[in-house]
């Protein structure tokens, strides 16, 4: 008779939770989107919002369901102020952020600090060490030989090849310049490095000394300053740098520039947003391969590969 | 594994041998009910799938038709502005004459102007490459060779056809502003008249790629989960959501394979991931719509919906159960009162309640069952009662076995008869009586041989007749086989004591008394008959009448009489058999003991526990 009841009592009751489960679980998406989340991202300097850079990383935040908030220092590469604004979104409760290091240096205590707070993670500049928990950037050092290689052709034995230092501090791009400049070091170019200011004043002061067969500049916005200033002056060294800006690419075209190094600007700024999301959400890190770059001259930037590189379809 | 299954057939009796009724009725109830309701779950599952699969089939078929034409709408007027510069202006123009450069020119601009937002430049090319008019930028770069251009080549290969290149960066004008645009060139070759003489050239319209992105950007697919793309006739990709990100080797996609897909919906498998592929050809140009549905977002549905459906089935069948059981309790329930009637009836409990109510079979069940119950209390009452009967007739005989008064006179006889000097028939009766009494004894059988039965009269007789002086004489005779048959034992000697005693008393020497056993059949007869003077009818009446008072024990001889012999033999033989009475006055009297011949086997069921 217990046996009965307790059956006929169970019974009912199972039915009933799994009516409940029934009703309660409405048919839903498995691939319903993650969560909304926001990410800080503290560039090294003002790119007036239309870079390929951006377009990536706005690109992966739309595939992601992420909220970008775009900081720049109001001074270019001024690591204090970096420094400033990541304390600053640290002490907001910032998910995520996604830095654009400056200085590695003088970034190193904010950096550290971070780490343990936000998922962090530095484009460009390698900060791992520091806390950070990814890095995404090309290969420097491969970068700067390549940039060594390309401006070997234009300076001969004994000639003298000009790097320029616009980042200055310890960053990705030093490393660079460190690297081209012991590159042509060591195939008998004498090298200078002279720092470069947006005005152009101190590379003209040091032209107007002659003796220099090549200029190398290392990130983008110096190569766009650089061509611009080339193209008031016929005399003007060959010119060698890092970037596929549609200023650089004009100036590739035009003959300014002999040959640049152009990198996967849009699938950069996609990847650090990809892996810094991945970071806050699930902690994971991924494991991001280096940045592809590719050596590109006049005659091949039509090219349909080296075309996708200068010319992203954004 | 057939033995495997042999045991588990041979379990499953067991089990079933075992269980309830009630429990049999609701498992198989609710087992045939599961698998119903699992089968026909199952049936409309797939049938609700493949309806799903083939509604996303066709949804996609329909948005990407939509697409087409949209796309078929925005080439078609590139095409119909290629048409309208070549037709309406080209055709028109002699370029031998002096304005017709500058006519050319502000045509161009003018078509361009129409159309500026889908454009990006119009150029009218001789057959050599040079430029002859072009809107809005005029100047060429300077590295530019035309000539050398696919879209030029193919325009002047393909003589009746307009050629639609893959999107490229455009790179024939000089901008002032470095403005670098993706396009799509729409190329064909014309002929130019100059000076009367007709001459090759080639018309190039270069559209905005932006305004293919915008056809096909925002096109929504399985509710957002799929994509549009679209490809050339080899393959290549025009346009694609993820389109940098296929150049920058992020992404991947099957797009050179679905090239060569037929336009319709398909299935593959790429990267792991199983896709529904749906494609439409654009016309004239070869270029093809690919929208694509990774299955998983249908099996997300799926998934969910098995979900459901498995909770339906799962509600259903705990619904289901719980019926079962109830209406089984409810089928099963007047059973279990019958079934729980007859436990209590075997228990010995003296009323039991038969009735019970329910279906037809059951209530016929329990009026059977109460019937057979009365019928066999009244069985085992008669039979309580003939055995009550039996053993007070076989008391009757244990008593007769040690009559006083027959073992008196006999041993008063035997006295006289030593006290006279006539030892020898002293010996002789005393020996007879021994024998007698041996075998009335028969060491407590009660079934003997009829040999026995024959001696134990002989005895008898042997006695009676010394003690009347030979009053009569006997014969025992018996057929051939019969002695060796078997009888109750004490039969005939109660029926020769009467024959003696109304029959022999008063003879004067001549009296006779006969014995004879014979077969009749399957039947014993044993007739013993005397010439005495018979009995008349009332009387041999009420000798064998059950309820006429018995013979006293202190009368005459050994006082079991005829009843006694009738009332055993049909007790223990039955109602066919036992005495018969024939006597008629001064006729004598023939008494035939009617008995089954039975032989040693056949009186083994007869006797008593114990007997040997």
């Amino acid at each position: 008779m217990k046996r009965k009841w307790l059956v006929q009592l169970v019974l009912p009751l199972l039915g009933l939770s799994t009516l409940f489960c029934l009703l309660a679980f409405a048919p839903g998406s498995a691939h319903s989107r993650p969560p909304l989340l926001e990410m800080s991202v503290i560039l090294r300097e003002n790119d007036g919002g239309a870079s390929t850079l951006r377009k990536g990383m706005e690109q992966a935040a739309a595939d992601l369901n992420v909220e970008l908030r775009f900081l720049a220092p109001a001074t270019d590469n001024c690591a204090q102020e970096q420094a400033q604004l990541l304390e600053r979104e640290i002490a907001g409760n910032a998910a995520a952020v996604l830095l654009i290091p400056a200085d590695r240096e003088a970034l190193s205590p904010a950096v550290t600090a971070a780490a343990g707070r936000t998922a962090l993670v530095t484009m460009e500049t390698d900060m791992t060490e520091q806390g950070a928990m990814v890095s995404v950037g090309v290969d420097h050092a491969a970068m700067g030989e390549a940039l060594g290689r390309i401006a070997l052709n234009g300076v001969p034995e004994g000639g003298t090849a000009l790097l320029l230092d616009s980042v200055p501090g310890d960053n990705g791009i030093r490393q660079r310049l460190e690297t081209a400049e012991a590159y042509l070091a060591s195939h008998g170019r004498k090298v200078m490095v002279c720092r470069w200011s947006p005005d152009g004043n101190a590379l003209r002061r040091v032209l107007r000394m002659g003796g220099i067969d090549a200029v190398v500049a290392f990130e983008a916005t110096a190569l766009e300053q650089v061509t611009e200033l080339s193209q008031q002056d016929w005399s003007f060294p060959l010119l060698y740098g890092v970037g596929s800006t549609p200023a650089i690419a004009a100036g590739l075209e035009r003959g300014k520039i002999t040959s640049l190094v152009a990198e996967n600007v849009f699938s950069k700024g996609y990847l650090a947003v990809e892996a810094t999301a991945a970071a806050a959400r699930r902690g994971t890190v991924l494991d991001i391969p280096y940045i592809s770059f590719s050596i590109v001259r006049q005659e091949t930037m039509y090219d349909p590969e080296n075309e996708k590189l200068l010319f992203p379809v954004t | 594994m057939k033995k495997r299954f042999s045991e588990l057939l041979r379990r499953w009796r067991e089990l079933y041998h075992r269980a309830e009724l009630q429990m049999v009725l609701s498992l198989s109830f609710t087992a045939v009910a599961v698998v119903g309701m699992v089968l026909m779950g199952l049936a409309l599952f797939l049938r609700f799938s493949s309806s799903t699969n083939a509604m996303a089939a066709e949804s996609s078929q329909l948005v990407l038709a939509q697409v087409n034409l949209n796309l078929d709408h925005y080439l078609r007027n590139m095409m119909r502005v290629s048409d309208a510069v070549y037709y309406q202006v080209i055709k028109d123009l002699d370029l031998g004459d002096r304005d017709a450069a500058q006519a050319l020119s502000q045509a161009l601009d003018l078509l361009y102007e129409k159309d500026r937002e889908t454009l990006v430049s119009l150029a009218v090319f001789d057959q050599d490459g040079g430029l002859l008019a072009a809107a809005p930028l005029t100047d060429l770069k300077v590295s530019v060779t035309p000539d050398r251009e696919e879209w030029f080549t193919t325009a002047m290969d393909r003589i009746e056809n307009l050629h639609f290149s893959t999107p490229h960066v455009q790179d024939l004008f000089a901008d002032p502003d470095d403005h670098y645009r993706w396009v799509v060139s729409l190329s064909r070759k014309v002929e130019l008249t100059r000076d009367g003489g007709i001459q090759g050239g080639v018309l190039l319209v270069d559209m905005n790629f932006s305004g293919i992105e915008q056809l096909c950007k925002d096109v929504i697919l399985a509710g957002g989960q799929g994509y549009l793309y679209l490809i050339d006739s080899n393959g290549e990709i025009i346009y694609h959501p993820r389109q940098q990100l296929i150049y920058a080797g992020l992404q991947a996609e099957n797009n050179l394979v679905a090239a060569d897909y037929p336009d319709g919906s398909h299935t593959e498998t790429f990267q792991s991931q199983r896709r529904q592929v749906t494609v439409k050809t654009v016309g004239y140009t070869g270029w093809k719509l690919v929208g694509v549905v990774p299955r998983e977002t249908l099996w997300d549905n799926y998934g969910q919906l098995v979900l459901f459906f498995l909770f339906v089935v799962l509600f259903s069948i705990f619904l289901l159960t719980f019926a079962n059981l109830r209406l089984s309790e409810w089928i099963t329930a007047p059973m279990k009162k019958l079934d729980q009637a007859v436990r209590e009836l075997e228990r010995g409990k003296a009323q039991v309640d038969f009735d019970v109510e329910g279906p037809y079979e059951v209530e016929h069940l329990s009026r059977s069952i109460q019937t057979m119950v009365s019928t066999m209390r009244h069985l085992m009452d008669d039979i309580v009662q003939q055995e009550e009967e039996k053993r007070r007739s076989e008391l009757d005989v244990l008593q007769s076995q040690i009559n006083p008064h027959f073992l008196y006179n006999t041993l008063d006889s035997v006295v006289w008869m030593t006290e006279n000097g006539r030892t020898e028939d002293a010996v002789v009766m005393l020996t007879a009586l021994a024998r007698f009494f041996r075998i009335s004894l028969s060491r407590g059988s009660n079934i003997i041989p009829i040999a026995d039965e024959l001696e134990h009269a002989r005895h008898y007789l042997t006695i009676q007749k010394m003690r009347y002086k030979n009053k009569f004489s006997a014969e025992i005779t018996a057929e051939d086989g019969v002695e060796s048959l078997y009888t109750i034992k004490l039969i005939i000697q109660p029926i020769l004591e009467n024959a003696i005693y109304h029959g022999m008393a008063y003879a004067d020497g001549d009296g006779e008394i006969r014995i004879h056993a014979y077969r009749a059949g399957d039947d014993v007869l044993i007739e013993v008959s005397d010439n005495g003077p018979g009995m008349p009818e009332e009387m041999v009446e009420r000798l064998l009448k059950p309820n006429a008072p018995a013979a006293a024990a202190g009368a005459k001889g050994s006082g079991i009489g005829f009843r006694n012999v009738h009332q055993r033999i049909q007790l223990t033989f039955g109602p066919d058999y036992g005495l018969s009475i024939d006597s008629e006055p001064d006729s004598g009297t023939a008494v035939t003991i009617r008995l089954p011949a039975l032989d040693e086997d056949a009186a083994r069921a007869y006797r008593k526990e114990g007997e040997r």
